[in-house]
């Protein structure tokens, strides 16, 4: 896979109306899970939904996998009185699916206060699932009684807060937590301790091996004044510059956004509970209460689909009402 | 709202637009880890409320009530501390919160 130029987003290359301005207009994007196919080491993604109607890049791509994020189960605050509603409707687009995903990624906050039942309903939420192995890492909200519950129910047998990796059909994917010590600002970091296991884990891979890494907070400056970044993420991603195809996905902004800068894609995944504010939009990056049909818009269809042989960025706005 | 400001090297304490040089103690520094690390997501950076946890500025309780709803929560509006942060922990929060006044 060629490097791409960091600018590459500023430039209309094809004829598919996403300059810069058509870009950022659609970091407004809606999607309450996001399906992952890899084709010969190119990842596409597509959000659910759209897929379920035109399913001929997830019916034949190698690997097909799905991302949802920030399900917040215990949330019930005016942006969305039923998260659990919100959640159940994306298990079932994904059963929908043409082809059922081989697995699932959550990137965190499953809960919203940590509680039992909260872990409860979204484990009994899954198993309606047609797919039933799920990737997870921790968001801030699901570590509050220092993570152990977590780690007993979705984290068994991963390293120190939670993270770990494993190999799907020649692709590495590593899961990463960045919530245990948030810094001053809110920034998430990675810390020492993790730094160092993920130089090992990924020294002995050959570089031409796709990797695809997950974490809560995204693992680039998305807005760091809403602390909307992690603080030492640029140390591990400097572990992943030799290899040719490296896809960064997070959650916790609850809405998508789309970063190329050299061999590195970073996506951020619409969450599955409640919109929030696109960034500096809003004193503050609170829970956007709208009206219930307007929800439904926000929740809307999005596909996004990357191109490694042309560097375009394809991206199709759809709603669900 | 609650700053730090960094002034000819020294650390001043601003509050609610005061400015002082009472640097605060320890225990309300490594509180304010504390609260950075478990509540500013939800009470916002400055404490003044955030995602969906409304202002702890000026509270109007005492410190043991605060020690107690910090480690008993709230059903359905707040988590229980008392397993992430030890008696000392939620002391040093308190402290904290104190600072808020």
């Amino acid at each position: 896979m060629k490097n791409l130029p960091a600018d590459y987003i500023a430039k209309n290359s094809d004829e598919d109306k996403i300059d810069r301005r058509g870009f950022l207009k659609c970091m407004a994007w809606a999607g309450t899970g996001i399906v992952w196919s890899i084709n010969g080491g190119v990842l596409t993604s597509t959000v659910l939904g759209e897929s379920a109607t035109d399913g001929s890049k997830i019916a034949t791509a190698e690997l097909n996998f799905v991302q949802i994020s920030d399900s917040h189960i215990g949330f019930n605050k005016p942006a969305n009185t039923d998260v659990v509603g919100t959640c159940r409707e994306t298990i079932a687009r994904i059963n929908a699916l043409p082809k059922t995903p081989e697995f699932l990624l959550h990137t965190g906050d499953l809960t919203h206060l940590s509680d039992p039942a909260q872990f409860d309903t979204l484990a009994q939420l899954l198993k309606d699932c047609k797919t039933t192995n799920v990737f997870y890492v921790p968001g801030e909200h699901d570590i509050y009684d220092n993570g152990a519950l977590f780690k007993e129910r979705f984290g068994k047998n991963t390293l120190g807060a939670g993270w770990y990796s494993f190999d799907q059909k020649g692709v590495h994917f590593i899961g990463l937590v960045n919530v245990a010590n948030i810094q001053e600002g809110g920034l998430g970091t990675l810390g020492q301790q993790q730094l160092d296991w993920l130089e090992n884990d990924v020294k002995g891979l050959s570089a031409s091996t796709p990797i695809v890494l997950f974490a809560h907070i995204p693992l680039w400056a998305v807005y760091p004044q809403w602390g909307w970044g992690t603080d030492d993420a640029e140390r591990a991603l400097s572990f992943l510059k030799r290899f040719g195809s490296v896809t960064v996905l997070n959650g916790h902004i609850h809405q998508v956004m789309q970063k190329v800068e050299g061999n590195i894609m970073f996506h951020t995944a619409r969450g599955t509970a409640f919109p929030l504010p696109t960034p500096g939009s809003a004193p503050k990056p609170l829970p956007v209460v709208v009206e219930a049909a307007q929800l439904k818009k926000m929740l809307g269809l999005t596909s996004v689909t990357y191109t490694e042989t042309n560097h375009s960025l394809a991206v199709v706005d759809s709603t669900l009402s | 709202m609650l700053t730090t400001t960094f002034i000819a090297g020294g650390i001043y304490w601003q509050h609610n637009g005061r400015l002082s040089e009472n640097k605060p103690s320890s225990d309300s520094g490594k509180g304010r880890s504390f609260f950075v690390l478990s509540c500013a997501h939800c009470r916002g950076r400055d404490a003044d409320g955030g995602e969906d946890g409304p202002s702890l500025l000026k509270l109007q309780i005492s410190a043991a009530h605060m020690t107690l709803v910090i480690q008993s929560g709230i059903k359905g509006e707040m988590p229980s501390f008392a397993k992430k942060y030890t008696d000392a922990d939620v002391e040093k929060s308190v402290a904290y919160l104190n600072t808020l006044k």
